[in-house]
């Protein structure tokens, strides 16, 4: 009986044992953080660019602009249409401070050439123009900086199919696998739709005519999702004299310009929300007076896509902040426009009739200021850096080419000002380094020519 | 009783063979109290004569030396007892019918009325069928003469005439065999062979049939068949005597030794089976058809063992049966054991139907045993990226296993697994039989164990050799728990059989290897079992040991110990609460016999639970899967005792009664419970999951070549995992997982470089990860559920999705080849070995982990991979000596220990 009794105890002990027993822990997947959507941020390792613009013909040519902090082994794939097998490949190597310029043509003409550059140590980054060279200088560049990361979901904003405009939606799909892209649109109109999904074959890349897609209107802005497989879209604005060339983004609640226009090259900034609801703009003007906070506010409604010129939201301003108080995406479109009699005197109380004289240059907004930028290309021909500090302090800028022996320049950004600096063509790119986290972009202004480049933060 | 003949116009001659080195006086006297008086009497095989009759020395010189008016000569053997009128029936049906051959219908001398033989028919590897069950009795159900195969050669007619014409019988045969052989000589040369049942002589028993049998039995068809039929027939007779060698020890027969023996005397006796060919051959009317219109089809021998099998469970059954007592147990226990067995096979049926699911760590067995042999012998583990590290024990039996199943897979793992579960259920019916648990709660309980809440959850951790393991178990506690032999001889049987039994489950699963001890020992403590017991499993325990090397001796135990996680067991409320009750209600109402049992159960099972459970206390998932099957083996005890003391209290009313019915009652449930085992048919194991990792029908390079990375959770991807930050992956074969790339061992240099390349994936460092992987030889990227890896391998530039596939697929775009010659040719991989083309002046690189030992040389490390030469056009890995040394040692223990068992119980 004693046994039986003691067997029990320990058969229960036992069971209440098994009963408390704890759960182990639920083991959940990791989740490994992935790179930011669609933006060209340059990192410290290996990375690949892809550059959806570029043209290579009888007419055009176009020129790779790579530049990297260490020394790296570059290469460029020009994918064929005909297949994987055909790709044509560059490879060069750059020290450390590096910079170079590859024109395409030394390789392959075959009209638009979209690429993919690798490079294997970082911070690096690429950009691409396209450039119709002229007796008098360049007759048209145009070109931006390549991407970086893709995304499931792009914005572009700032397009037009107004009469005598051609819109043209780059979707280049650098990877094997099929992808297909939802377009959907908005214009002063509102919703634009677009049909069906469009497939672009693996390793290829496909035009989409907006002009005739979607014809005569002024503000046309554009959100693609990705389906399947990934794309890197751009826009190619053409008026029949120069381009413009920009890329499409994410979607933010800032987003800083450097550079809203100058003197005759007159600019507008074009912000389009998504939806789903409306949101509140303040567009903060930034120039010689510091910062003007909400120089101008708007309501925004989803899918109205806002076109305003710089001019008509401060006087002064050389620089814009846009906050929003939800996402959206912003660009800046840049035109010529000079006195359609350019002997005409100004009178008062009377407009001078403005005429577009063909310039033209687009660019992304900046969504986030950075203290490192890598700017390849600035600085192939002589440019125009524009730095833009938001913060309340001046901040210290230095900027360093790349690829050059020029000595490094520092200048002083006042606080809630830009700062345009002209450096001369000597290199391929340039570092700039501020004390302060700062927004920057570049353009390049060559006789009738003229194109906006963004900047390529480095990743800290 | 026939009537006489009118006459004795056919002078007989009779032959009395001695058996050993006598003649029975019994067959003397029903010889010469024939009706048909014979001509003359012989005694043949002695050198002197009996109670008058001349000696000879052989009935060859019988045959030459009888006048030529003797027409017949009559065969019996000494021992048969012939009725006085056999003779006559025999003479006169052989003259009716012509016959050359005539033999009698042998009864039991014991039962007279139990028919032993009517004619033989055999298969066509001469082994004899009767046709009749051991019961048969003689109602004149087969008294027809007729055309026969063969006639039983205790007492057989033959025509002198033919008896010089075929040149007597073989010398070289014993008895039955040169009956067979004489026939079918004699059916060759147009001659009818028949039976006649009117001729009736008692026999006794036969002795079991021994090797100069089977060894006989060939020689006589090496003699008779023509070359077409021997092509096949001798070969499907070594295959069908290995098969019998491999089932017959189930039925308490051991074939395998004179199935050896016979082939190699056979060997040896060619030349003189080819110069008696000649002779069998010549002037033959017939050819081989008209013989296999005797035979029956298929194999005699296996016939006969399935029916031993079959009539082993008949009758057994109702002999423990017949000793309990209880009639409601009694009179289904056939039934009952019919539909369980029936059960267990439905349970278990994707073995049998080679449908068996590829999930987790069930996987199929390698194309060969050998390689699995040779891999468990020092050599090169090609799982993962390799490894010369020891290999786990439980291959080494599965590739035993499916060596002898014709080295088969699926063969192998039909028998092994399917076979298993029945073998699991039977031994669970024996060890509660030795507690004094009647058959048919026995089988019920069994049912519990391979296929209850325990066996679920086993299967669901999908580790196979587990469940194999476990079915062996039960036979291990069996032999322990079971009385201890009085002589040394049969302790050191039993000692052998524990340590066999418990050897060959520890060998699977070695957490498994005190089990049989520690159940001793609670056998003990509930006051059943005794010390003697104890000792014998602990000796027993430590003499299995043998069978772990030798992996034993070289792999890390700790790290093995503390391994793997299984899904935490967490038992239906319901069963919990049906074991409680069944353990509660019996240890209230239960006698001295079931009480002790249901303790048992519940110690086992309450053991099991905790370790089952215990993942949360730091016990791994080892102990769990232990947990698991000792939980199991409570639950079938639960069951056990409380249908035991359901029967036992019959006849009782009251309280007793009651408390008997629900304890029932939750056994029921045990028992209901294994429907959601039984069902689906898989032993508890989930679904399959190699639909997504069967590329090898769209691999453009033979799949043998290239590897696949799996990503996936830890469940999903095929046998151990390889962690990367909580991410899992592993590289597979293309040509699919088997059981050898389950484990995966210890990382090395490659699976170091493997996870940088992982981490560069998800650090997004580049975007041609592709071209890493192919580093490895690893063509493809299987993402087999959702994996936080997948988000990375879209964005990458040299891997082509694949379109159509039931999970996200990649095709690394740069060509991967795990060993790849200096001029590109892709070697392919042969068990762990590669072949290729050879070239003395070229050099071939293995992706596999770096070690010195791969072969030929001059070796050398290229980063974390092997450069060999190509000379031979084969790369291997030169096997670790010390390490083959001990796996003979461990066979050599697995071979001996059954027979130092065997011999112990036939000796002590």
């Amino acid at each position: 009986m004693t046994r039986r009794v003691l067997l029990g105890l320990v058969v229960v002990a036992g069971l209440l044992t098994a009963a408390l027993l704890p759960a182990p822990a639920a083991v959940t997947d990791p989740v490994f953080p992935e790179p930011e959507p669609g933006e060209a941020v340059a990192g410290t390792g290996a990375s690949v660019w892809y550059c959806a613009t570029g043209d290579s013909d009888d007419v055009r040519d176009s020129e790779m602009y790579i530049a990297t902090v260490p020394a790296v082994r570059v290469g460029i794939t020009w994918p064929s249409p005909f297949g994987a097998d055909d790709a044509d490949v560059a490879r060069q190597a750059l020290d450390a401070a590096g910079a170079g310029t590859i024109a395409v043509s030394d390789f392959l003409r075959r009209g638009p050439v979209p690429s993919l550059i690798e490079f294997d140590a970082g911070p690096a980054a690429a950009a691409v123009s396209s450039v119709i060279a002229g007796e008098q200088g360049l007759e048209e560049i145009s070109g931006d900086g390549c991407r970086a990361a893709v995304s499931k979901e792009w914005h572009i904003a700032g397009g037009t199919t107004r009469d005598g405009a051609t819109l043209v939606l780059r979707l280049f799909n650098p990877f094997p696998d099929i992808a297909k892209v939802a377009l959907s649109g908005a214009s002063e109109f509102g919703s634009q739709p677009f049909g069906d999904p469009i497939d672009v074959d693996g390793r290829s890349f496909r035009d989409v005519d907006l002009s005739v897609e979607a014809r005569f209107l002024d503000d046309l802005s554009i959100t693609m999702t990705v389906t399947e497989g990934q794309v890197v879209p751009a826009l190619i604005l053409d008026e029949g004299a120069d381009r413009a060339v920009w890329s499409a983004t994410g979607l933010s609640r800032t987003w800083d310009f450097p550079f809203v226009g100058t003197g005759d090259l007159v600019g507008s900034v074009v912000v389009y929300n998504p939806g789903p609801g409306a949101v509140t703009l303040e567009i903060d003007g930034l120039g010689p007076d510091g910062v003007e906070s909400a120089a101008t506010t708007f309501g925004l409604d989803p899918l109205r896509p806002l076109r305003v010129l710089a001019a008509d939201i401060s006087d002064i301003a050389t620089g814009l902040r846009v906050r929003s108080t939800g996402p959206v995406t912003a660009a800046l479109v840049v035109e010529g426009l000079v006195p359609a009699d350019p002997e005409a005197v100004p009178v008062e109380g009377e407009e001078i009739e403005l005429v577009r004289d063909g310039r033209l240059g687009a660019v992304s907004g900046v969504p986030f200021p950075s203290a490192r930028w890598l700017l390849p290309g600035a600085g192939a021909r002589p440019s125009t850096i524009h730095v833009a500090n938001t913060e309340a302090t001046p901040a210290t800028v230095t900027l360093v080419a790349l690829g050059s022996s020029l000595d490094p320049e520092k200048v002083l950004v006042p606080a809630g000002s830009t700062a345009a600096i002209p450096v001369p063509g000597s290199g391929g790119g340039y570092l700039v380094e501020s004390d302060l986290p700062v927004s920057v972009a570049w353009s390049v202004e060559s006789g009738n020519a003229f194109a906006l480049f963004e900047a390529v933060a480095i990743d800290e | 009783m026939s009537p006489l003949p009118e006459a004795s116009p056919a002078p007989v001659a009779v032959a009395i063979l001695a058996r050993g080195s006598t003649v029975s006086p019994d067959t003397i006297e029903a010889i010469r109290a024939q009706v048909y008086e014979p001509a003359s009497i012989h005694v043949v095989g002695l050198a002197a004569g009996v109670d008058g009759l001349p000696a000879i020395d052989h009935f060859n010189d019988l045959v030459a030396a009888v006048p030529a008016d003797v027409a017949y000569l009559w065969v019996v053997a000494s021992g048969a007892h012939p009725r006085p009128d056999a003779l006559s029936a025999l003479v006169r049906e052989a003259e009716r019918t012509g016959a050359g051959v005539a033999g009698s219908k042998l009864l039991d001398a014991h039962e007279p009325d139990r028919l032993v033989s009517v004619g033989v028919a055999t298969d066509v590897f001469g082994v004899p069928y009767t046709g009749l069950d051991p019961d048969d009795v003689d109602q004149g159900q087969y008294d027809v003469v007729r055309d026969v195969a063969v006639c039983d050669g205790r007492s057989l007619l033959i025509r002198r005439d033919l008896a010089v014409g075929l040149g007597g019988v073989d010398p070289a045969l014993s008895l039955q065999p040169s009956a067979f052989d004489l026939c079918q000589r004699a059916r060759l040369r147009g001659a009818r062979v028949i039976v006649v049942p009117s001729a009736e002589v008692l026999v006794e028993a036969e002795p079991e049939p021994s090797w100069r049998h089977e060894a006989g039995r060939i020689r006589a068809m090496a003699k008779i068949y023509g070359p077409v039929t021997l092509a096949w027939v001798l070969p499907m007779r070594l295959l069908a005597g290995l098969v019998e060698a491999v089932i017959a020890p189930f039925v308490g027969r051991w074939t395998l030794f004179d199935y050896l023996r016979a082939w190699v005397w056979n060997v040896w006796h060619l030349p003189g089976t080819l110069r008696s060919r000649s002779a069998a051959r010549a002037n033959r009317m017939f050819d081989d058809a008209e013989l296999f219109r005797y035979q029956i089809r298929g194999s005699a021998a296996l016939l006969t063992v399935g029916r031993d099998v079959a009539t082993r469970v008949r009758t057994r059954i109702p002999q423990d049966v017949a000793t309990g007592g209880i009639e409601e147990l009694k009179r289904p226990v056939v039934v009952l054991g019919s539909v369980v067995a029936i059960l267990t096979v439905i349970a278990s049926r994707a073995a049998w139907t080679a449908t068996m699911p590829v999930v987790g760590h069930s996987l199929p067995l390698p194309p060969s045993g050998s390689d699995v042999l040779a891999v468990y012998g020092g050599g090169w583990d090609p799982s993962g990226l390799g490894s010369p590290d020891q290999i786990h024990p439980s291959l080494a039996v599965l590739g035993l296993a499916q060596r002898i199943l014709f080295d088969s897979p699926a063969i192998a793992l039909a028998v092994v697994v399917g076979g298993v579960a029945l073998v699991g259920v039977w031994g669970v019916a024996r060890l509660f039989g030795r507690l004094g648990v009647e058959p048919a709660a026995g089988v019920l309980a069994g049912l519990v164990y391979v296929a209850g809440p325990a066996a679920r959850a086993l299967g669901e951790s999908t580790h196979l050799v587990v469940i194999v393991a476990a079915g062996i178990l039960p036979w291990a506690l069996a032999a322990v728990l079971g009385a201890v032999p009085a002589s040394w001889a049969g302790k050191i049987a039993k000692v052998a059989v524990v340590a066999w039994l418990t050897g060959v489950a520890a060998a699977l699963f070695p957490a498994l290897l005190p089990v049989p001890l520690l159940a001793a020992l609670v056998w003990w403590v509930v006051g059943r079992g005794k010390p003697s017991n104890v000792v014998v499993a602990f000796i027993g325990t430590a003499a299995a040991l043998g069978a772990l090397v030798p992996w034993l001796t070289r792999a890390d135990l700790g790290g093995w110990l503390s391994s793997g996680t299984i899904p935490w067991w967490e038992p239906s409320p319901l069963v919990l609460v049906a074991a409680a009750v069944a353990l509660v209600g019996v240890l209230l109402v239960g006698d001295d016999r079931t009480s002790p049992l249901a303790g048992w159960a519940a110690v086992t099972l309450v053991a099991g639970i905790v370790l089952a459970r215990g993942e949360g206390i730091g016990l791994s998932g080892v102990a769990a899967l232990a947990g698991l099957v000792v939980a199991g083996l409570g639950l079938a005890a639960a069951v056990a005792s409380a249908v035991q003391v359901s029967g036992d209290t019959d006849h009782v009313e009251g309280p007793v009664r009651s408390a008997a019915l629900v304890a029932l009652g939750g056994a029921t449930i045990l028992v209901l419970s294994t429907v959601f085992v039984i069902a689906p048919g898989r032993l508890g194991l989930p679904e399959d999951r190699s639909e997504p990792i069967d590329l090898a029908a769209v691999s453009q390079v033979d799949p043998s070549a290239t590897r696949i990375l799996v990503l996936g959770s830890a469940e999903a991807i095929p046998g151990d995992e390889r962690n990367f930050e909580g991410a899992s992956y592993r590289v597979i074969p293309t040509s699919g997982p088997t059981m050898l790339d389950a484990a995966l061992a210890e990382p090395r240099a490659g699976d170091q470089a493997l996870e940088a390349v992982m981490q560069q994936l998800v650090d997004s460092e580049g975007r041609r990860i592709g071209a890493a992987l192919a580093e490895f030889g690893i063509a493809w990227v299987v993402a087999i559920d959702d994996s936080p890896f997948l988000p990375f391998l879209s964005g990458q530039l040299d891997l082509i999705p694949l379109q159509g596939l039931p999970r996200p697929t990649f095709q690394v775009e740069p060509e991967a080849l795990v060993a790849r010659s200096a001029d590109g040719r892709a070697w392919f991989a042969d068990g762990a070995d590669f072949v290729g083309l050879a070239d003395a002046e070229s050099r071939v690189a293995l992706a596999v982990n770096a070690d010195s030992r791969w072969d030929p040389g001059p070796w050398r490390q290229v980063a974390w991979a092997n450069e060999v030469s190509a000379i031979d056009g084969v790369a291997r890995f030169e096997p670790v000596s010390a390490r083959r040394t001990q796996a003979w040692l461990a066979l050599a223990w697995f071979v001996v220990l059954p027979i130092i068992g065997w011999a112990g119980r036939r000796y002590g």
